[in-house]
């Protein structure tokens, strides 16, 4: 276990968005390696993407979008990225708040990732919905 | 006692790591996984980095199926002659030889980092191939010359079971992925669980304002809770509060044991699940490292005057005995064409355990492991008696995309000369690979 976690800028552990806003999450993740292993699960709705779902794949950058679709709101959620460094040695995580219009409302957290073969590493935060 | 251990383990993890995160995160993946060391994926300290063996000053006795996969320079220095007869091993100025995959060209001409993964992932082929150009010293005793030859190689990789885009890995890792997402939905699950164990818990004032209905309902840590409107606040609070590892280690050491046996118990129920993720992390990683590969590998060395030319063609197979162990055999045909006397031909064989001694760092591009390797080699030559060696190499990273190998060889009879010969060779090999992206700060 050798998982080197540098944040840029932390995790908050928690995130209060209102509903009917039309605010969202903006997704970022950033590949230093030749292929990435990676999925994205919410505590409520399980595997939402893995890292075959992005066409492309494999490539340098995946995005995706969450609270986008009314479906997506949960009162409670816990988003989890798992990372995989089998095949990828280093990957950067972003998520980012925005307006209905895409707008950059702030960056929630912004992490960089190394670690060995061996290693699975898991970044959480609790989205609340109210 | 359980507390005790989790609070130390948590502890000890978070001193080791040195960061401050969602510290359910960090506690929940060390109470799964086990202590498991297993090594970086990376092969590349038992890929060739210097000279082929066919090359007289060449610190390797044998030539593996892999090039390095980049591109990266092998200096000869001169030997430390400890036997009569170390001149006629070639003793005369240092060699020095360029090998270069033909993906690192690619790269280079396309402007592409190399581990970018869609250029990695179209251009497998180009990682098949690489090509040596270098200067060879020549010995007068042995090769009618005193200047300096040229070496032209290749290197063909036909069969590569440790590349990740072979079919086979391809299927390894489709599946690993499938796993993951398998098994780490329902991690999540049972961390957003523990979470609200940890808030009930924790927060008895908030939660004896709700009803009874509203507060088993949501301390029973549904599959999809719902905290009621008058928690929500507090929730988010709590949360924020165990964001930090003094915070979390508060809150696990007043942790009711009531509720600690709960939340073991969310973990126990799925413990074995967790543990086939582990197993198929170390079985993938250790089925790529451990993969055959098989190559052709060609040297020519042309001497200038009426200086012997040697060609020399191999099978160099490898297979990796274990993630830290590989053995690599060649059997090549020699051909010594000496334009002032008669020539000579033959089969050579020869084998070579590498060892590694240390392990990879965290850094892709950082110094690579200590490696120790003993190999043999029996050459039998037309118009020759038969020649055998054997050495030992010491490989000592200096520093990153820098190793220094030291080699100590024996060899019964040397060429022509019928007497046995020690020599202590030292080299240098350069990763200009490792070095360019240092440079570029990576």
């Amino acid at each position: 276990m050798a998982i080197t976690r540098d944040p840029i800028t932390e995790n908050p552990g928690v995130l209060q968005i209102a509903r009917g806003s039309g605010e969202f999450l903006h997704f970022t993740l950033t590949a230093g390696g030749t292929l990435p292993v990676f999925s994205f699960n919410s505590s409520v709705k399980g595997n939402l993407f893995e890292a075959p779902d992005f066409i492309g794949h494999p490539k340098k950058k995946y995005a995706w979008q969450h609270l986008k679709n009314p479906s997506d709101m949960q009162s409670f959620e816990l988003l989890d990225l798992h990372l995989l460094f089998i095949t990828n040695k280093k990957y950067r995580y972003m998520v980012e708040k925005r307006a209905e219009d895409n707008t950059v409302l702030g960056t929630v957290m912004e992490i960089n990732f190394t670690g060995d073969p061996s290693d699975h590493a898991a970044e959480s935060f609790v989205l609340l919905v109210s | 006692m359980s507390r005790l251990i989790f609070v130390i383990t948590l502890s000890l993890y978070c001193a080791a790591v040195g960061f401050a995160q969602n510290h359910v995160d960090i506690w929940l993946r060390d109470r799964i996984e086990a202590k498991i060391t297993v090594e970086a994926n990376s092969n590349r300290a038992i890929r060739q980095k210097e000279a082929p063996a066919g090359e007289i000053r060449s610190t390797s006795l044998v030539d593996q199926s892999s090039a390095g996969e980049f591109v990266n320079v092998a200096l000869a220095l001169a030997p430390v002659a400890t036997g009569a007869n170390a001149r006629a091993a070639g003793n005369g100025s240092g060699s020095g030889v360029v090998t270069a995959s033909f993906y690192s060209l690619l790269a280079l001409l396309n402007k592409r980092d190399l581990t970018d993964p869609e250029f990695y992932k179209a251009h497998t082929s180009a990682r098949q191939l690489s090509f040596s150009l270098g200067s060879t010293a020549s010995d007068i005793t042995k090769d009618n010359t005193d200047n300096a030859g040229t070496t032209f190689g290749f290197k063909f990789t036909f069969f590569n079971d440790r590349e990740i885009y072979s079919k086979r890995n391809g299927q390894l890792l489709a599946n690993l992925q499938s796993k993951l997402s398998t098994v780490s939905a329902i991690e999540t699950r049972v961390k957003a669980k523990i979470l609200i164990k940890l808030f009930c818990a924790h927060n008895q004032a908030a939660i004896d304002g709700v009803t009874d209905l509203q507060r088993s309902e949501f301390c029973a840590a549904p599959d999809q809770p719902s905290p009621p409107a008058a928690l929500a606040a507090a929730f988010a609070n709590f949360i924020s509060s165990i964001n930090t590892e003094a915070g979390f280690t508060n809150a696990i050491n007043t942790l009711p044991a009531l509720s600690l046996k709960e939340i073991d118990g969310l973990i126990d129920r799925n413990l074995d699940l967790f543990g086939t993720l582990r197993e198929r992390i170390d079985s993938t990683y250790d089925a790529i490292k451990n993969g055959r590969q098989l190559a052709i590998v060609a040297t020519y060395v042309n001497r200038p005057d009426l200086g012997t030319d040697d060609f020399r063609g191999t099978l160099a197979f490898d297979y990796g005995l274990s993630p830290s162990l590989n053995w690599t055999v060649n059997g090549s045909f020699d051909h010594r064409d000496r334009k002032a006397g008669f020539d000579t031909r033959g089969g050579r064989f020869a084998t070579e355990f590498l060892g590694r001694l240390t392990g990879y760092g965290s850094d892709l591009w950082g110094r690579q492991p200590i490696t120790l390797a003993f190999a043999g080699e029996g050459k039998w030559l037309t118009k020759q008696k038969p020649q055998y060696s054997v050495q030992a190499k010491l490989t000592i990273p200096i520093a990153a995309g820098l190793d220094w190998p030291i080699v100590y060889r024996w060899s019964k009879r040397i060429d022509l000369v019928d007497k046995e010969g020690k020599e202590l060779k030292m080299g240098l090999t350069v990763d200009l690979s490792n070095l360019s992206q240092l440079l570029k700060g990576k």
